[in-house]
């Protein structure tokens, strides 16, 4: 482990007239050939990665109502309701989750899941609180309310950055199968 | 005593001859029968007061102020000038700029839709602000920036024909300042207030050079008359003659007009828009607007006296505007490269702006003194 | 050179009175004097950030810059003190935007010297990988800061579209692009496959190659040397003096880095240089983070390197000592009945910014800490910040606020 130290250049005048210069051809050189990077976002999705934590899905029947999620929950957002059954199941409010998916690693018997999806509005504050039914389906968007028509990932090749475009699936959300 | 009819004699003896809209335009020719359509002027040649309008409106000097190269032209250029500005900018930094509002046409109405935005907007006169000049100062600045049109002739289309066209233009200009400080002074905040005082330097650090390196042009032509200037410059430019005057005066531009690496009166991120900083709504884009329009009054400048102002290939079917056009595409480009500048400079301090006008700019602008004198004293220019 | 008063018709500012600024009541007088304009920069100034600056201006020289920090301050202490250990890791990485894995991971460390826990040594490279990822992303938003308060625009888009590749990384690694909450007592939650692994090495690639041209357009550019060279300048006696720390006590000439003097995960196993400058200014308070990207990127590929060489799995051990392939289902028998043995604990960590401290006070009975101490680099070095600030120009104010990359979230915390 070493040190090292830094001098800050001082250019005198005839250096500082080529860094001008060498400033301005740098700008224009990205005038005629830009390496964008931007993600159209409506039209556009960013790709997510395998293991995206997004929102998340309730496989009921493999939930116990153990209540560690809700007991581990850094932002108190998971609640447990009782259901007909008897038996108490979870509720997220969104208004809370932070999407640390401390509730998916707690679980023991995997009955948390993740998706793909977190651009997700709601129109009101009551609407953010997700019962035990709506979690078991998932997010849902409409097919008339989808916007996007591409997929986007970033990849670097060589020294390029290139967007890697791919058209939008059929289905936008995607349960992902863990353990 | 004038009449009618000497007045619209008087108009049409000096009107501008386009043959687009004067010439009559034919549908179809054969031998015994010619369909056309009567030009735009001959329409109204025979109703009482709609041909003195239309014929002041073609008069020369009228023409001159609001269309070319004046108010309509100014607005086209501050209109393209600002979206060229966003794209360019966008492009270097990997972005894509203004392009939501009309994606088809790379969303070039988006400075009308932002006016347009700023039209419908509140106008907050605050409390300190002393009122009558607080709203009065943005419309005044119209003065500074269209009077300058009048000595600055396009070709054949000129208001005053002087032989101090430039002195004047120069003088005319200087004005705008005063409007920014005194813009600063009604608002009555602090942050206008030291706004309006880095104006007050800006301007103290760039004029000698702009009048010297002008001035020293006007020694090489040996006249000051915008048309003489331009004939002068038919074979060699001017820049060619005298390139550091050329290079003196264009940084005298980018600090006049607060381009980059100058934008120091206008800093957003330290004066947050400096004297206009009270301005909201349709003020702030008269305002906002005014850089940009003094941009545009010093590139003609600068093409007039360095670039062989309207010197150009003549088109026919633009007659008179020819010339005008030309000057106006010259002009464009210099606005162009000027807003270029944002992509790749920081901004300089104020006393280093000072520095740089009093010392290296100086040297430059009396080097190029010298170098016009020594051309004028050989008249370069006769002999080319 | 003689100097002049000149009255200018300012009245003191109403907020004196009206808000309690922590202005002494003198500085009002100041203004109606004539001679000094007290000017309020922030917090909803373009320039300033979270945080009120009120300047004392004489002239176009600072006399005075008196902060007025806690806008965005979120009693994040206090908040810790009632929830669980492990509740606490989300929390205490929401200060700094980019920086989530070195804050997370020096209150996992004090959990982790509590505990006496020996992390896994794939486990180790992985925190020692993503907490220079948040190194380069911080590095790298402080320099888009700098370049948009010295009005260079292009210096501001560039760092930060590069960050998004950092973004990028930590998404592909943890689930989340910036609040990662991945680094936990014992381990990380997730292994990293080899497709990320690889992604990473060519990200680093293109940081390093549009740090190139990143170098030509900003950071050698005349205008930003003009602006930042022997503006604000720390001495190492005064550097010292103030308390300043990071990045920024090491362009003063202090030779000082936590990861160096006490090394922590894998620091101590790679090899990568102290950067240090002497002159103390802002320029090379910058250009020691310029240069402390290119050793990051450096410390990143090693890890690379090690982790491909390294079998996957085995990324966490949990408190009896049982090592783990994967947290998944074993996270609330690990952590929901965690207790510390009564005692305080302490690690200094070296955060993007700075030296970063926590304390963990804890009673030995509950599942919650006692007392959380929790101060970080932007606290440590306000003041130097401020004291810096005498005798620069007005428009540098901007610039040194740069230079020293303050971030008030993470300062008030």
């Amino acid at each position: 482990m070493g040190v090292l130290r830094i001098k800050p250049p001082s250019p005198d005048f005839v250096e500082r007239v080529k860094l001008h210069l060498e400033a301005f051809s740098t700008g224009l050189k990205e005038a005629i050939k830009p390496s964008r990077m931007t993600i159209q976002y409506p039209r556009e999705l960013r790709k997510r990665p395998k293991g995206f934590r997004g929102m998340l899905v309730l496989d009921i029947t493999k939930c116990i109502s153990c209540f560690q999620c809700a007991f581990v929950c850094p932002a108190n957002a998971i609640h447990m309701k009782k259901a007909p059954n008897g038996k108490y199941y979870p509720c997220v409010d969104y208004a809370k989750c932070i999407f640390c998916h401390y509730c998916e690693d707690t679980c023991t018997k995997g009955a948390w899941k993740s998706t793909n999806f977190m651009d997700v509005a709601f129109k009101s504050v009551d609407e953010m609180f997700l019962t035990t039914e709506k979690l078991v389906n998932g997010p849902d968007v409409p097919e008339e309310e989808r916007e996007d028509e591409y997929v986007v990932e970033y990849e670097v090749k060589g020294k390029k950055l290139e967007l890697k475009k791919e058209y939008s699936p059929e289905k936008l959300v995607e349960i992902e199968d863990s353990h | 005593m004038l009449s009618y009819e000497s007045l619209l004699e008087m108009f049409r003896q000096n009107s501008v001859g386009i043959p687009l809209i004067t010439r009559k335009v034919v549908l179809y020719h054969t031998a015994s029968k010619i369909a056309y359509i009567p030009p735009l002027t001959s329409l109204f040649a025979k109703i009482p007061i709609l041909n003195l309008i239309v014929a002041l409106l073609f008069w020369k000097p009228f023409f001159a102020v609001l269309f070319a190269p004046g108010l309509v032209c100014i607005l086209i250029a501050i209109l393209f000038i600002i979206w060229f500005e966003r794209k360019v900018t966008a492009r270097v930094q990997w972005r894509y700029g203004p392009l939501e509002v009309s994606r088809s046409v790379g969303g070039i109405i988006q400075p009308m839709a932002d006016g347009m935005r700023y039209f419908f907007q509140e106008v907050i006169v605050h409390r300190e602000a002393h009122r009558p000049y607080f709203l009065q100062f943005p419309l005044i600045t119209f003065l500074p920036v269209l009077l300058p049109i009048l000595v600055i002739p396009a070709g054949a289309i000129y208001a005053i024909n002087t032989p101090y066209s430039i002195p004047v233009a120069i003088a005319l200009i200087s004005l705008i300042p005063m409007i920014i400080v005194a813009i600063g002074w009604a608002s009555n905040s602090k942050y206008a207030y030291i706004g309006s005082l880095r104006e007050a330097m800006m301007y103290f650090s760039y004029e000698v050079v702009l009048i010297i390196s002008a001035m020293s042009m006007v020694i090489i032509y040996g006249s000051a008359n915008a048309f003489s200037i331009v004939d002068k410059q038919s074979v060699v430019p001017g820049i060619v003659l005298n390139p550091f005057a050329a290079l003196a005066f264009f940084v005298a531009i980018a600090m006049a007009t607060s381009r980059f690496p100058f934008e120091i009166p206008e800093a957003d991120q330290e004066v947050v828009f400096g004297p206009f900083i009270e301005y909201t709504g349709i003020i702030f884009g008269v305002v906002m607007t005014l850089a940009y329009e003094k941009l545009y009054l010093l590139c003609m400048l600068f093409s007039i006296l360095f670039l062989g102002g309207w010197n150009g290939p003549f088109i026919p079917p633009l007659g008179d505007l020819s010339p005008a056009f030309w000057l106006f595409l010259k002009t464009i480009a210099l606005m162009m490269i000027f807003v270029f500048f944002r992509t790749f400079y920081a901004r300089y301090r104020l006393d280093q702006a000072l520095k740089i006008g009093w010392s290296t700019l100086m040297a430059l602008a009396v080097v190029a003194l010298v170098t016009g004198i020594g051309l004028g004293a050989v008249n370069v220019t006769g002999w080319l | 050179m003689e100097e002049y008063s000149v009255p200018v018709p300012v009245k003191p500012p109403a907020e004196i009175e009206s808000l309690e600024l922590p202005v002494p009541p003198w500085l009002g007088e100041v203004s109606k004097k004539g001679d000094e304009l007290v000017l309020f920069v922030g917090p909803q100034h373009g320039g300033s950030g979270h945080m009120r600056l009120i300047v004392r201006v004489h002239g176009d020289v600072i006399r005075e810059v008196i902060p007025d920090p806690g806008f965005v301050h979120r009693g994040m202490e206090k908040l810790a003190e009632n929830r669980l250990y492990v509740q606490n890791i989300p929390l205490v990485e929401r200060p700094a935007i980019m920086d989530c894995v070195n804050f997370s991971l020096g209150y996992v460390r004090a959990i982790e010297k509590a505990l006496d826990m020996e992390v896994p040594e794939r486990a180790r490279y992985i925190r020692t990988m993503l907490a220079e990822v948040c190194r380069i992303g911080t590095h790298l938003y402080d320099a888009g800061i700098l370049s948009v308060f010295l009005g260079h625009t292009t210096g501001f888009m560039w760092p930060f579209a590069l960050r998004e590749l950092t973004c990028e990384i930590l998404m592909r690694v943890s689930g989340a692009r910036i609040t990662a909450s991945y680094v936990i007592p014992g381990g990380v939650r997730r292994d990293v496959d080899r497709s990320t692994l690889n992604f990473i090495s060519d990200a680093m690639t293109y940081i390093q190659q549009k740090s190139k041209d990143f170098e030509k357009i900003f950071i050698k550019n005349p205008v930003t040397i003009a602006r930042m060279k022997d503006v604000a300048v720390l001495s190492k006696k005064e550097a010292i003096k103030y308390g300043i720390v990071g990045p920024f006590l090491r362009a003063s000439g202090v030779e000082y880095d936590v990861r160096a003097i006490e090394p922590y995960d894998a620091y101590d196993e790679l090899t990568w240089d102290i950067v240090v400058a002497d002159d103390g200014d802002s320029y090379s308070r910058f250009l020691v983070r310029v240069n402390e990207i290119q050793q990051s990127i450096g410390i990143i590929r090693q890890c690379v390197k090690a982790l491909k060489d390294m079998p996957e799995g085995k990324i966490a051990v949990d408190t009896k000592g049982k090592l783990l392939d994967s947290v998944k289902g074993a996270f609330f028998r690990m952590f929901g009945r965690l207790t510390l043995p009564a005692g305080e604990f302490t690690t200094l960590t070296e955060a993007s910014r700075g030296t970063l401290l926590y304390t963990i006070v804890s009673d030995g009975k509950s599942n919650a800490p006692y007392r959380l101490r929790m101060v970080t680099p932007g606290w440590y070095y306000l003041k130097g910040f401020m004291e810096s600030l005498k005798g620069c120009r007005l428009a540098d104010l901007q610039a040194v606020y740069g230079s020293f990359g303050y971030f008030p979230p993470e300062a008030d915390r």
